[in-house]
């Protein structure tokens, strides 16, 4: 079993259950939750926060609710877009004379696609539209129980629709496997096709191509990660009240931001906001309640200025006014310009719902007055100095913020220490590195796994199979480099130990593994690449076990424990020499590189 | 024989029968005097009708301060509880009618993919929560997972909570660390110290990668973020055939 999740401050054990799915699981948590909570105390209102990982990357559903939407998108995204907005027309979503925005240059016409291209793409977006209807169908157990509690009259709802705009971190071609984007190595979409059955199975961890983001964000330009625009940060929100809201159905324009939420709630529940909490005086909530809105559709706007800035991109929205840069888009390797040169645009969101009108040259003078003011509200929130470093900001040396293993070259890990993350654990990417486990073989000799980072879709493991030491690193899920004993390891005390001696020159690059046992060399083998940036955006190294997916087919999740003792491993890294550092500065060049070539 | 597990039992039935005994006692004291002012923890009127009043004027607790300060209580000289009538018991309830509150939050989706705002995914329960509800087709995030999730919960600006981008990118400058200040204690904090029950399920990506490890911090774990009950990963994303629970 896998202690995956968290109970509270405790890992709990993730079901090797056939058909598993982590939002049912979450909402049957949820459920069971509220029962007992209303069951036991009526009387009190209770507050939930239910964030499934849906409809986020790893975009993962069972089949049936994928086939759900085969052929559906074979269209492409032009024309999804034509008819989202001609939808949004007739459900009142958007004023009617609404036109859609352009689409960035970086995406490609959907005619001009090759059929391959067309057939991949068609699919990601089947499985992303089953993901959000499966991940919808379980909210709907969640309300459904509240219901039949006899609770639904008097719940406040927020079900909002997003946490930004649609992502287009799925690059242009979309994703496989997401951690080849995060090691800045390119999927072609022949081999990718290869597997199209699989997608959104329990073999895939992907994402959709970055054309489908622009057309989730309809109708506006951008996406996910572009501050200032709203196809970054305009997201469908819904609030339902029974008891209190009384004209249902209804579309509400005024101006909102996701500040406003707690505000909202403060005033429904009639609680005051606090001036001081557990011992420290607040700063004050920022945002304003939305209950004026639910009776009167027409009521002037309260929440009349707002600045937005994420990795660069910024804006700022005034009294119907809305001035933005796009610094970088989420496909770009590096800033458009400097901070200092970056072109503003302008728009008068009341007569220009899409943002397609730029004023800036038109209007300068209000131009500058809103860059003005996105100064002196980005000033007094914290939001200077904007930090537009790249690549620097993954080293935590380099941003300036706390890593546990800052000096260190050697860590002792012991029985029992799993779900390490990459933050908490030795980095070994790009260096020279040993790892040494003192074991005790029990009479007929011990099976499973010493010590694994990650899992399927990209890590290493050192275990025992048939009861001899074997190392496996697996590159991406794409390619795996293997070193194994001969012999079996007796009963009794033992020392494994594998060393890996790296290339040098740059990121990823490979080197020469070497398996020894008691001191003794027994196995050697050459690993062609290795990856140079990330293992896993969610598993971590776990000790005695490989939780989560397996990094190597030698054995299975769920059923892999050592069998052995395992007294203590070290893991011990080479630190980087002069010649090493100078490697390592192209190293960084490389990996902007690399990130080049994805985005191309 | 009887055995020590039955002599246990004996006593214990004993010491209630006594109880049992006393207890008409005290409430016929309790009768008998009845508090001349009505108890400091006098629930808030309706909040739902008149919002604005029972906020403050309404309610005889000062919930400004959290938690919400005890009573001081009086040294008893009496020696006989029979002859004395207890103090009012301090207990922090939301105020009287206050809703439910449930907020659900969906991860990467785009303005125009929910059918109920004209995109292509059939969401039917977003659908019939807006046929009786309200659509807000001007509502906007921060552009990103853990700002916009700082915003949401906390009530101030992404920087403000230090959650300028993803913990996993912070840096050294103020507006950027990926660590929540003090002074900006959660909504689900307020709410807990105002007798809400409070749970979170699912992701929560507000904790510093740094801190999620058996050494902590745990200070700014859900659990310790004004949640009583957490069930989900903490990280940014999760396999969701096989869940892990680390950040990214």
């Amino acid at each position: 079993m896998a202690p995956g999740l968290y109970d509270g401050m405790t890992k709990v054990e993730t079901p090797h259950t056939p058909g598993y799915h982590l939002t049912t699981d979450l909402t049957n948590q949820a459920i069971h939750w509220i029962q007992s909570e209303k069951s036991l105390t009526p009387d009190r209102p209770f507050f939930i926060y239910f964030a499934p990982g849906a409809t986020h990357a790893p975009h993962q559903v069972a089949k049936e609710w994928i086939a759900k939407y085969k052929g559906q998108f074979d269209q492409g995204w032009d024309k999804l877009r034509e008819q989202t907005l001609e939808r949004q027309k007739k459900l009142g979503i958007v004023p009617a004379d609404t036109k859609l925005a352009p689409k960035p240059a970086a995406i490609k016409d959907w005619d001009k696609l090759t059929a391959d291209e067309r057939t991949l793409f068609a699919r990601q977006m089947e499985v992303f539209a089953g993901f959000g209807e499966q991940t919808d169908f379980e909210v709907g157990r969640l309300i459904t129980a509240i219901e039949d509690l006899g609770q639904l009259d008097n719940t406040l709802i927020f079900y909002i629709a997003g946490d930004n705009g649609a992502s287009a971190e799925g690059g242009m071609n979309g994703l496989f496997n997401e951690m080849t984007y995060f090691n800045g190595v390119a999927e072609s979409v022949q081999d990718v096709l290869k597997h199209l059955d699989d997608l959104g199975g329990p073999d895939s961890f992907g994402h959709y191509a970055a054309g489908w983001a622009v057309a989730g964000d309809t109708p506006f330009m951008w996406t996910k990660q572009v501050a200032g625009s709203y196809g970054g940060t305009r997201n469908g929100m819904v609030i339902s009240w029974p008891k209190r809201i009384k004209a249902g159905g209804g579309v509400r324009s005024q101006w909102h931001h996701v500040i406003d939420v707690a505000p909202t709630i403060l005033e429904a529940t009639g609680l005051p906001e606090p001036k001081s909490v557990d011992g420290t005086v607040q700063t004050p909530l920022q945002g304003v309640s939305m209950v004026y809105t639910f009776d009167n559709p027409k009521a002037p706007d309260k929440h009349t200025t707002q600045y937005f800035e994420i990795f660069g991109n910024r804006g700022i929205y005034h009294d119907g006014w809305l001035a933005q840069t796009v610094h970088k888009a989420p496909w770009e390797a590096k800033p458009r310009a400097a901070l200092l040169d970056d072109k503003w645009e302008l728009y008068n969101t009341r007569s220009d719902f899409s943002l397609i009108h730029d004023l800036a040259e038109a209007n300068q003078p209000k131009l500058k007055e809103m860059q003005a003011l996105f100064m002196s509200e980005a000033t007094r929130n914290h939001v200077l100095p904007i930090d537009d470093r790249g690549i620097e900001r993954i080293n935590a040396s380099l941003a300036g913020r706390p890593d546990l293993m800052a000096g260190r070259t050697s860590l002792t890990v012991f029985e029992g220490m799993i779900g390490l993350s990459e933050n908490v654990f030795i980095n070994t990417k790009n260096l020279s590195h040993s790892i040494t486990a003192e074991l005790e073989i029990p009479a007929g000799g011990a099976n499973g796994v010493v010590i694994a980072q990650a899992g399927r879709f990209g890590g290493w493991s050192l275990y025992l199979k048939d009861g001899k030491p074997t190392y496996d690193y697996n590159y991406l899920g794409l390619e795996h480099f293997k070193v194994a004993a001969p012999e079996v390891l007796p009963p009794g005390k033992a020392t494994i130990r594998y060393e890996f001696a790296y290339d040098g020159g740059g990121l990823g690059k490979g080197g020469t593994g070497t398996l020894l046992i008691n001191g003794k060399k027994v196995a050697e083998t050459r690993i062609d690449h290795t990856q140079c940036c990330a293992f896993s955006a969610d598993e971590g190294t776990d000790v005695g076990t490989d939780n989560e997916t397996n990094v190597t087919d030698d054995y299975k999740d769920g059923d892999n424990k050592f069998t052995g003792r395992i007294a203590k491993i070290t893991i011990q890294v080479t630190p980087t020499d002069r010649a090493s550092a100078a490697a390592a500065t192209g190293a960084v060049q490389d990996g902007q590189q690399k990130k080049d070539d994805l985005t191309e | 024989m009887t055995s020590p597990a039955r002599l246990t039992r004996g006593a214990s039935l004993t010491l209630l029968a006594a109880v049992l005994v006393a207890a008409p006692l005290i409430v016929r004291a309790q009768t008998a005097k009845p508090p001349a002012k009505p108890p400091a923890h006098a629930p808030a009127k309706p909040p739902v009708k008149a919002p604005a009043k029972s906020a403050t004027a309404g309610s005889v607790l000062d919930r400004t301060v959290l938690p919400i300060p005890e009573p001081k209580v009086p040294f008893i000289t009496e020696l006989d509880a029979r002859k004395v009538t207890p103090p009012p018991r301090f207990e922090v309830k939301a105020p009287q009618g206050a809703p439910n509150v449930l907020i659900v939050l969906i991860d990467d989706m785009g303005f125009g993919q929910s059918s109920a705002f004209g995109g292509p995914v059939h969401m039917p329960t977003l659908d019939r929560l807006a046929a009786g509800g309200l659509r807000y087709n001007q509502f906007h995030t921060t552009a990103l997972c853990s700002p916009t999730r700082s915003a949401l919960l906390w009530g101030r600006n992404h920087h403000m909570n230090n959650f300028g981008s993803i913990s996993e990118t912070a840096t050294a400058f103020p507006g950027q660390t990926g660590v929540r200040p003090a002074s900006v204690a959660p909504l689900a904090e307020m709410l807990r110290l105002n007798g809400f029950p409070t749970a979170a399920f699912g992701k929560y990506h507000e904790a510093a990668a740094w801190e999620v490890s058996p050494s902590g911090p745990t200070d700014r774990w859900p659990t310790r973020s004004g949640f009583d009950k957490f069930y989900g990963f903490i990280g940014g994303e999760a396999n969701q055939w096989l869940p892990a629970s680390m950040t990214a």
